[in-house]
């Protein structure tokens, strides 16, 4: 069996020091100080092989130790410790437009940019026709990169990319550049490659890529492995390990919707106030980002009485992200009773609407008021912000539950 | 394969230096013009002050003059362009794989280019006096390559330094402008007390201007014990320069 690549043991090690140390005077003045560090493993006693010809993605969450990685590999970056074998030229070229410069014409960047990917200038002479047909560019070669829009610049850094002579490629994040159109054509050129057997290893977000390239993932968390094997599996135990995270995120998200509060506006004569704002989910979890999963939202809030008062009105008013109101209720429009509530009385007021909105930030207000709605006790406009996280897509702003029949 | 890697990091080399020469003079009006007219405004300056105004009593003064500028003007160039070399292609250095050295000897490539548009002009003068041919000027590529050694290995060691300590540039501009009074660039050594030459001859560049003067001025050729001090001095730094920029080089795109 012929390796590629084999990794040993694999350990990078980053020291991030306390203070920064750059010029001569920070140095001096730092140089009786104890330098102290952050050790921080990127990468942690990796080890994996890849045999010739695979098709190879590296997946894992942001700082995970995917760039590392493939930084260690292409001989950036020296490792800690381990060992790497590459047998096989490979390819250095880790993203698209290294080394574009932006006051250099097109094609004075083609030139460049194939000298650094091992092109000679005769093979680029070569091939230059053939860059400029896949870029789609003719006509704009001669006009300097800092003029050409972005898309332009992918196209014609992927152009050049693709005609790098290399057993084994390194790719960070190369996929998917441009329009559909263009991005089809990458697509055949990364099914040719793969046809020529080359040893390809693709860091990749985008799922669905590496589910129709890679023959293996390498999942890494932390700097670890956490798994490596079969595309298919590896991706559907990351997808998993994803969704407990994002419940994770969302909970950090849920915090720090909290800190919203209290920055809109709010008047009304404060002789019943409104004190505090919990959502809930239909399994009473206090959060703030609602998804396909919860089927109700459930607003409770909690006014404190100042005064003696008599069958207020509470209510709320919801707004999405254009300001558009999308709903709104009260007791009073709703025919609840409430009661008499005298000074130091705390009412807890739980409205409870089905998920029906699209996804999006939402602005809830707040009202308490007179039963005639002549007089505002306390108005906190837009005082809390959530958000609904919805996969199912809604044509609409809301989904509405309906039926729909075919005689 | 061996010679193809040799081809590789060549035609990286000539791509870097091309594109750095290109860059250097981009949207001036004048562009590579500039590269003459700095050494010879320099000279210009020099020459006026010195044959009109202070009357150094030195044959051929303009000859004398030019060659001084124009290789000072290489190793200033040469070393300012290597210190920033590294850091200026961080996006770079940090993106592909090739040696760095490549990067930090694509500099001083570019610094060459001028040199010899620099060196071409000096011919002219040359022509022009009434200094005839002498077979000893053809010794001048021993200068020249000795020169150049001295300018990468210092350049290795600014760029890594660099990468470090950004207050370098500075030190390094003053570290110039104190060398340039102290060479004999506008002035001759015998101007200088005795005592003092062996100080200034610690100077490589002293050396490889007054040796290149001889062989230009005086039809002659410097001694085999001279020209052994140069390649030694040169070959010195060079290595010096190389190990220190191996050593420091292992972690430096961290630094980036």
């Amino acid at each position: 069996m012929t390796y590629a690549i084999t990794v040993h043991n694999l350990t990078k090690t980053f020291k991030i020091p306390h203070e920064k140390r750059d010029t001569l005077k920070e140095y001096f003045t730092g140089l009786f100080k104890k330098r102290t560090y952050e050790k921080f493993d990127a990468l942690h006693n990796l080890s994996f092989s890849i045999k010739k010809g695979d098709f190879i993605g590296i997946i894992g969450a942001n700082g995970s130790g995917k760039s590392t990685l493939l930084k260690i590999l292409a001989n950036i970056y020296t490792p800690s410790k381990g060992q790497i074998q590459v047998n096989g030229k490979l390819s250095p070229f880790l993203e698209l437009g290294v080394g574009f410069n932006f006051e250099l014409s097109g094609k004075e960047n083609v030139y460049l940019n194939a000298a650094l990917l091992g092109l000679s200038k005769n093979e680029i002479d070569e091939r230059y026709q053939e860059i400029v047909e896949f870029s789609e560019l003719e006509k704009f070669m001669d006009m300097k990169l800092k003029n050409y829009s972005s898309g332009m610049f992918v196209r014609l850094a992927f152009s050049v990319a693709i005609q790098v002579d290399a057993d084994i490629l390194l790719m960070d994040e190369v996929l998917a550049v441009g329009d559909s159109n263009f991005q089809e054509k990458c697509f055949r050129v990364f099914r040719k490659l793969k046809k020529q057997e080359k040893t390809i290893i693709l860091v990749s977000h985008a799922m669905p890529n590496i589910e129709e390239f890679c023959d293996k993932v390498i999942y890494l968390k932390e700097g670890c492995a956490k798994m490596i094997g079969l595309t298919g599996r590896v991706i559907q135990a990351y997808k998993t390990d994803n969704l407990e995270k994002a419940e994770d995120g969302l909970e950090k998200e849920n915090e720090d919707f909290i800190k919203h509060e209290e920055t809109d506006k709010r008047w009304g004569s404060q002789e019943m106030v409104i004190d505090d704002c919990e959502l809930v989910n239909s399994d009473n979890k206090p959060i703030y980002v609602f998804t396909d999963k919860d089927d109700q939202i459930r607003i409770r809030i909690k006014h404190v009485c100042h005064k003696d008062i008599d069958n207020p009105s509470f209510g709320i008013k919801l707004y999405n992200e254009t300001d558009l109101q999308q709903f709104a209720t009260t007791t009073f429009a709703k025919e609840v009773k409430t009661a008499n509530y005298s000074s130091g009385d705390q009412v807890i007021v739980e409205y409870v609407i089905p998920n029906v909105f699209s996804s999006g930030e939402y602005h809830l207000t707040g009202t308490v008021g007179s039963r005639d709605g002549k007089l505002f006790y306390d108005w906190r406009e837009k005082f809390i912000t959530f958000s609904i996280k919805k996969e199912k897509e809604i044509y609409g702003s809301l989904d509405l539950p309906h039926t729909i029949s075919i005689s | 394969m061996e010679k193809s890697k040799w081809k590789y990091y060549f035609e990286i080399t000539m791509a870097l230096a091309r594109t750095d020469f290109k860059l250097r003079y981009h949207g001036s009006l004048l562009g590579y013009f500039w590269t003459l007219i700095k050494p010879l405004m320099i000279f210009g300056v020099l020459y006026t002050i010195f044959t009109l105004i202070m009357r150094f009593p030195v044959e051929h003064y303009q000859i004398y003059l030019l060659l001084g500028v124009i290789i000072w003007n290489f190793f200033a160039e040469g070393t300012q362009f290597g210190l920033a070399s590294i850091f200026s292609k961080a996006n770079l250095v940090s993106k592909v794989y090739f040696p760095r050295i490549l990067v930090v000897i694509a500099s001083t490539v570019s610094a060459s280019i001028t040199f010899i548009l620099n060196f071409l002009v000096f011919i002219v003068f040359v022509i022009a006096s009434d200094i005839s041919f002498s077979p000893s000027m053809l010794f001048f590529p021993f200068y020249l390559i000795a020169l150049y050694f001295v300018i990468l290995g210092t350049s290795l060691i600014l760029s890594v330094l660099y990468v470090r300590f950004r207050d370098l540039s500075h030190i390094w501009e003053i570290m110039l402008q104190i060398g340039f009074w102290f060479t004999p660039i506008f002035y001759t050594l015998d101007i200088v007390p005795v005592e003092y030459h062996r100080f200034f001859y610690l100077n490589p560049l002293a050396r490889i201007i007054h040796y290149s003067r001889t062989i230009f001025l005086n039809a002659d050729i410097p001694a085999f014990k001279y020209n052994l001090i140069v390649l030694v001095f040169s070959v010195g730094i060079l290595l010096i320069g190389y190990f220190i920029f191996k050593r420091l080089n292992k972690n430096l795109i961290e630094h980036l």
